[in-house]
């Protein structure tokens, strides 16, 4: 982003109006020469144009008629009135350049409109046929407020639509969930019919003079403190009795539904119903259904209800077999845990799975399928089969009389090996950036970090001399970047070595933002690889 | 020669009234400009496609636009102030009068002996004959094809006829007296974009069209036409069918006010000078015009003026340039999109120009220091305001601190 600092401005414009005063010639020569500059695709620039060309507007006349005549052209690169050329990125500053221009525009064509009649018209032609608004301090374009309001009222229309349903959704759950609450109460009503009476505190009928007792006289001193701990019984349990047994039955199922089916579904209405804007109304109905299901869900666990098994003599005719004990297995798991724990102590030799599974998988692959050369070899007796020439059609063909014809392609040779084959017991275990160590399992050589050596828990060579340094360090100690940063300060040299195979790109304008880097998104070089025209045809085919 | 001279010498009778009117026609037309004390009421809602200002009077303005509708501003100024905005006193639209044209109306003229009639075409295939007072349509001719532009012919006094061109491939000429098409010029091979009558031979009429020909007709011959206008002045001038007026449509056509010399216009960006005797390309040069406009193009002829000037459109701007020589003396700023269509008041020396901005333009002989004076009416200036010193808006503003 461009620094548009008032002051440092106006120090650099002083110089340009200083020349500018001298002649006409070159406050022409200025104003061709930043029109120029606003031409080019970068909001940055233009509006840093837009502010020279304020500065010479309050003061040369000439400059004044110069813009005015091309007040069009000028208008269309300021403002966002051509759909055709939409004003360019980055954002930020075409938001600036817009409300700036619009400013500007204004302020001339409230102090310069008597005089200047084609910049009172542009001003009149943008406001009436171009639909710009100069009190809109937002400046947004007439496509963009036309857009602005047709989402809105996509979404207004969507949240009626969605208010709808919730509506729906209520009328039709509300007379359901109002029957089991209702249940719930009635069940509670049957089960504790003085439940108020239970609640209430039971008045003490003691003596009123007791608060006054004299402690001395029970032989305890006056500053004595004692405390006194009354256990009492807040959770009431219930009987399960055959008169009861029913309609306790009858209360759990309907706690049952109103937990999984109906305190979900009163959350969720009231999170839409607030997300939607719903009129109060629909909410404090929504508020109400959900403060009945919370009293009634409240109680039932007040009144632990839970607790209470409603099951004939459930614990004798469970049809649940026992589980086996698991204690053994867990042993086991334990011990093999601890093994391989054991074994990832030692800094070299590590195996992964089992060595004589492995090792017995291998030897199954060494029997390879028997060929003609190789019945000699066998040892199997396996009477060898003969092939013979068909005369009329170039191929062999086995001799019809054998009879083995079956058999001879599942007939499989031992193959005697040199040397028995002994696993990779170790792996290279190098560092990696992830923080892990490198898991290939190499016989000598890993093709990433080189010979295969000892080394510790961290991955480090136990002998720092087996390691070669193959490379020299890739940048020299005065690279440091604070030492060229102090070094570009004082000399303004830049002493940066490029980085190899990259050619050291020099930022021409340090202070624009670079539009082509806002432009080089994951999605944009994709969208070039797989939309590119060669691979649309090649699809297309 | 200064005022005070040319006056003595006309008193004196060393100076002729009509050399004396045009000197000073030429003096004003040299200083046009955008006219900072007259304009037109902005009454349009679309872009304007064409205007025409009465010839009796010079008063009333007659503007057709694209969305069909046609206004009548009242141009003279009788305030008797400098300020002044010419006030719309017809409107014919959709709204307001259910005889407004369907589509974009594309010609409009007066009947050019009266104001109580005048004659509109568009895009509807409808050429309306409107009372002008009564502002509803005394007649209506259809036409085969949408119609570019018309033209009544401003002298006639044997015929009544109106010449029609329009996508058809022919010139319609609808007799007024009928209310119908009497007669059709067949020649050309393209939709006809312009035809203009003759003002000094009444039954002659030339046409110029998308075939890129430019010809001129007599309506009363049995034959074709008279001849076809060749850019080159070739050999095969009488060879109808091969010569070419321009390189590109021929959109736009003026004849002089004498009827002597014809300028045509083209998609090619040229203007054309031709003899309307002999058919011959004059070679004036007058550069490159560059025209978008892929329909007619009205520009206008400045006649009382010596030399007379051509106010032609193009594109934002309007080009003045001298007729015989076709030097180009001024180009005028002042509208935002494709001007369409000029004319010029030969009373006051001024310009209105239409332009698809939505905008009509006056362009009036104001010199610089007009503009600094001050209003006419001083009681209205009288107010708290003209104690503060007024900033000369026009000055330069250099601050002295820069230096």
């Amino acid at each position: 982003m461009l620094n548009f600092d008032a002051l440092y401005f106006t120090n650099q414009s002083v110089g340009l109006l200083n020349i500018c005063r001298i002649s006409d010639i070159y406050v022409k020569e200025a104003y061709q020469i930043t029109m120029h500059q606003l031409n080019q695709k970068h909001s940055e620039v233009r509006l840093a144009c837009l502010l020279i060309f304020k500065e010479l507007f309050q003061r040369s006349h000439y400059f004044r008629e110069l813009l005015v005549a091309d007040f069009q052209d000028f208008s269309k690169l300021v403002l966002d009135i051509d759909a055709r050329s939409p004003l360019p990125p980055p954002p930020a500053a075409l938001k600036q350049l817009k409300v700036t221009a619009m400013k500007m525009i204004k302020e001339w064509y409230e102090v310069y409109g008597e005089a200047y009649k084609k910049l009172k018209i542009g001003y009149l032609y943008l406001k009436k046929s171009k639909a710009v608004d100069f009190e809109d301090m937002e400046a947004r374009s007439a496509q963009e407020r036309r857009r602005i309001q047709e989402k809105e009222e996509r979404l207004l229309a969507l949240k009626q639509v969605k208010l709808k349903t919730l509506m729906e959704e209520l009328s039709s759950e509300e007379a359901d969930l109002i029957d089991c609450s209702t249940q719930i109460e009635n069940g509670f009503e049957l089960l504790f019919p003085d439940e108020f009476s239970l609640k209430e505190p039971s008045k003490c009928a003691g003596p009123s003079d007791s608060d006054t007792l004299d402690f001395r006289a029970h032989g305890i001193t006056n500053n004595a403190t004692f405390n006194l701990v009354i256990e009492v019984q807040t959770t009431q349990t219930i009987h399960v009795t055959e008169d009861n047994r029913e309609i306790i039955k009858c209360v759990q199922d309907q706690y049952r539904l109103l937990t999984s089916r109906f305190l979900p579904a009163v959350f969720k209405w009231n999170i839409r119903a607030a997300k939607l804007g719903a009129d109060e109304r629909l909410q404090k109905k929504i508020l109400d259904l959900k403060l009945k299901v919370e009293l009634a869900i409240k109680k039932y666990q007040e009144l632990n209800f839970s607790s209470c098994n409603t099951e004939l003599d459930s614990s004798s005719e469970s049809d649940l077999e026992t589980v086996a004990d698991l204690d053994n297995y867990e042993n086991q798991v334990t011990e093999v845990i601890s093994d391989n724990s054991d074994e990832l102590e030692y800094s070299r030799p590590r195996t992964v799975g089992s060595p004589a599974k492995k090792k017995k998988k291998v030897d199954n692959e060494r029997r390879l399928p028997l060929d003609i050369d190789s019945y000699e070899s066998s040892q199997s007796n396996i009477p060898v089969p003969t092939f013979s020439r068909n005369p009329v059609e170039s191929y062999w063909v086995q001799d019809p009389e054998s009879g083995l014809a079956a058999t001879v392609d599942l007939v499989t040779h031992p193959v005697e090996l040199d040397e028995a084959f002994c696993p990779v017991k170790w792996s290279c275990r190098a560092p990696l950036p992830s923080g892990k160590l490198c898991p290939r399992n190499d016989r000598k050589k890993c093709p990433l970090h080189g010979p295969i050596v000892a080394r510790d828990e961290l991955g480090h060579p136990k002998d720092p001399s087996s390691v070669r340094s193959s490379k020299k360090p890739a940048i020299p100690d005065w690279q440091e970047p604070a030492l060229l940063a102090e070094i570009k300060a004082a000399t303004g040299v830049d002493l940066t070595i490029p980085t190899k195979g990259k050619r050291l790109k020099k930022n021409k304008f340090p202070n624009l933002t670079d539009v082509k880097a806002l432009n080089n998104t994951s999605r944009s070089r994709l969208e070039k690889k797989v939309l590119k025209k060669s691979t649309m045809r090649k699809i297309s085919k | 020669m200064n005022d005070v001279e040319a006056i003595f010498s006309l008193k004196t009778g060393l100076l002729d009234a009509r050399k004396f009117r045009s000197n000073q026609a030429t003096k004003r037309i040299s200083a046009l400009r955008l006219s900072n004390f007259q304009e037109v009421e902005n009454s349009h809602s679309a872009g304007i496609n064409t205007i025409d200002l009465e010839k009796v009077e010079g008063r009333y303005l007659l503007s057709g636009g694209a969305d069909g509708s046609i206004h009548i501003h009242d141009v003279l100024n009788l305030s008797g102030n400098l300020q002044f905005t010419c006030k719309n006193v017809g409107k014919i639209d959709r709204q307001s009068n259910r005889h407004c044209h369907k589509y974009s109306v594309e010609c409009v003229q007066w009947y050019p002996l009266d104001t109580g009639m005048f004659l509109s075409s568009g895009m509807d295939k409808n050429l309306k004959i409107w009372d002008a007072n009564a502002q509803v349509p005394a007649d209506v001719v259809l036409v085969n094809g949408k119609i570019y532009h018309h033209h009544m012919s401003p002298n006639a006094t044997q015929h009544n006829l109106v010449a029609v061109a329009s996508t058809a491939n022919q010139v319609f000429l609808a007799d007024l007296r009928s209310g119908s098409t009497t007669h059709e010029l067949r020649s050309h091979t393209s939709s006809i974009l312009s035809v203009k009558w003759s003002p000094m031979q009444e039954f002659q009429l030339a046409s110029g069209s998308m075939d890129n020909r430019l010809l001129m007709w007599d309506v009363r011959a049995a034959r074709s036409c008279l001849f076809s206008m060749d850019q080159y002045n070739g050999r095969n001038h009488a060879d109808v069918e091969k010569t070419t007026a321009h390189n590109g449509n021929v959109h736009g056509l003026s004849f002089t006010a004498d009827g002597l010399f014809l300028i045509s216009v083209g998609t090619d960006c040229r203007m054309r000078l031709w003899n309307t005797e002999t058919g011959r390309n004059e070679m004036v040069n007058y550069g490159k015009i560059s025209m978008e406009s892929k329909k007619g193009t009205r520009f206008d002829i400045s006649s009382d003026t010596e030399p007379q000037m051509i106010f032609v459109p193009s594109q934002g701007n309007i080009l003045v340039y001298e007729l015989t020589t076709g030097i180009k003396r001024a180009t005028l700023l002042g509208h935002y999109n494709t001007v369409t269509c000029c004319a010029y008041n030969e009373n006051v020396q001024s310009l209105y120009s239409g332009a698809n901005d939505r905008n009509i333009l006056v362009w009036a002989p104001e010199s610089a220091e007009a503009i600094r004076e001050e209003p006419v009416n001083k009681g209205a200036a009288l107010g708290p305001r003209s104690i503060v010193p007024r900033r000369n808006l026009t000055e330069d503003a250099w601050s002295s601190d820069e230096g």
